[in-house]
């Protein structure tokens, strides 16, 4: 049994939804056929199911590195090797709104629990395969989608620097979360393919501002749509046996 | 004029490749339509000419990231925005082969260049569009490739740290070269765009072979056609959003 997800590594499946929420968890396992709940300690809400036939899994991270990173590995030593971060994000840009939904094709490495893993120097890029995936479910289910690089860092609360966060701006830094650096760099060393999209929160100038609750809402439940979507596209890809 | 590509702006292109080799630029103009010699200072061969009608320019690098900064700075003072590194590479992983074709996702920032630009935690990636235009054309053109991260550095015959090398190995690290972790941090910092793709020269265990040389050479005519095939269909993407940009103008 893992220290952690206290479950039997036969109730996960190789393809894993990684939110960082865990009602978003509840929300992606309400997707799912025949769900159930398989494991609840140390804030990982795991649900298991399966998608037209094929296991899948959600698994909660919690915020922050450590938490997500402790996760995957976990999920990883029960049998998952594909992750999909399905998670929230603010924005840097003025041309992206609340309720966007942004695909990651890489990001900053403010975080500092990846580089026990790998150096600084080492992109953070996502799986291309589990990218193209994503990109080609949104435009199946015509959807919108931005693509761009983010930056995921450790602390929510601290103070901002804001020249640095100019430099980001102008380098074109679109989504800011606090997952998808530990995600990358993890799955890059233990060989497995990871990749995430956001639905944005806030503004360029708002954090996860009241009026925009709404249209928030509406971008989460589609990036769990394009997810599914895509999850599903790369399962059939491998040839996976359906349950 | 600028400093060290000296030639008038007009006779440089928005697209341009930008391989290392002076021989490859080379090798590049010769698929160009029309391709004319426009200028040769500082290691910088530049040829201008049409691909489908389209100015297209190519410009030889030299090696590293001190001539690759200096290199595309200078082009984008003349009005070029949108880069393709057509360039040769060694390879850590045993499943690749002298021959291959390698378009990475992200390098390894192990060059020194780029830090005075963007922080090493800034990712060293292609721009999208490039990355998934490269892909494509490889699929047209029914030439595999492998998609993966790469590793650029600055200094070609220094010792390596061994411990370093097992776990770049061990995370995936595919092709080994010395220019695109510059070429993608100063794109990003510029607002242009910028992809890459490598001809592999070795094998896990060997630097340039020379038993490989004609599959490398074969690899090296690869990428140019997927490089070529790639551009265009970003130009021609370029067009149709100025068109449709334009009518929508003139409804308003």
């Amino acid at each position: 049994m893992e220290f952690h997800i206290r479950c039997d590594p036969k109730d996960i499946a190789r393809y894993a939804f990684v939110p960082g929420s865990h009602d978003r968890a509840k929300k992606i396992a309400a997707h799912f056929d025949n769900p159930r709940l398989v494991s609840d300690s140390r804030g990982y809400l795991v649900y298991t199911g399966t998608v037209e036939g094929i296991p899948m899994t959600v698994s909660s991270t919690g915020m922050g590195g450590p938490t997500t990173a402790i996760c995957i590995e976990e999920l990883g030593h029960m049998g998952a090797d594909t992750f999909i971060r399905v998670g929230s994000s603010g924005t840097l840009q003025e041309y992206v709104d609340c309720g966007d939904v942004i695909i990651s094709t890489g990001t900053y490495r403010d975080g500092g629990t990846a580089n026990a893993y790998l150096p600084l120097e080492f992109p953070a890029v996502p799986n291309f395969e589990v990218t193209t995936a994503l990109v080609q479910a949104a435009h199946k289910l015509g959807l919108k989608v931005h693509t761009g690089l983010g930056s995921a860092g450790d602390a929510f609360y601290a103070p901002r620097d804001p020249s640095k966060r100019e430099l980001l701006k102008q380098s074109g830094i679109v989504s800011g979360e606090m997952e998808s650096d530990t995600l990358y760099i993890v799955a890059a060393l233990r060989g497995w393919r990871a990749g995430a999209l956001y639905a944005n929160d806030g503004t360029s100038k708002e954090t996860k501002p009241v009026w925009g609750e709404e249209a928030f809402r509406q971008g989460e439940e589609n990036s769990i749509l394009i997810a599914i979507e895509a999850m599903k596209t790369i399962a059939l890809a491998d040839g996976a046996k359906k349950a | 004029m600028e400093f060290h590509i000296l030639c008038d702006p007009k006779d440089i292109a928005r697209y341009v490749f930008v391989p290392g080799d002076h021989d490859r630029a080379k090798k590049i103009a010769a698929h160009l339509d029309n391709a004319r010699f426009i200028s040769n200072s500082r290691g910088y061969h530049v040829y201008s000419g049409t691909v489908a009608g389209i100015p297209m320019t190519v410009c030889s690098t030299g090696m590293g990231g001190p001539q690759v900064a200096i290199g595309i700075e200078e082009l984008g003072h003349m009005g070029a925005n949108t880069f393709i590194r057509v360039g040769s590479c060694g390879t850590l992983q045993d499943d690749i082969r002298v021959g291959d074709v390698i378009i990475p996702n992200g390098v390894y920032r192990a060059g020194a260049t780029a830090i005075r630009y963007l922080p090493v935690a800034f990712p060293a990636a292609p721009h999208f569009s490039m990355l998934t235009a490269l892909v494509g054309a490889a699929r047209r053109l029914e030439i595999p490739v492998h998609v993966g991260v790469g590793w650029a550095g600055d200094a070609f015959y220094a010792e390596g740290d061994p411990n370093l090398m097992v776990k770049l190995k061990k995370a995936g690290v595919k092709a080994m070269e010395m220019e695109s972790d510059t070429l993608f941090i100063v794109s990003n910092f510029r607002g242009w765009r910028s992809g890459a793709i490598f001809a592999c020269d070795g094998n896990a265990g060997e630097i340039k072979p020379e038993w490989g040389e004609a599959a490398f050479r074969q690899a090296e005519e690869n990428e140019i056609l997927i490089a070529i095939e790639a551009m265009k269909q970003i130009a021609l993407a370029d067009r149709e959003a100025s068109r449709a940009a334009a009518t929508t103008q003139e409804k308003a």
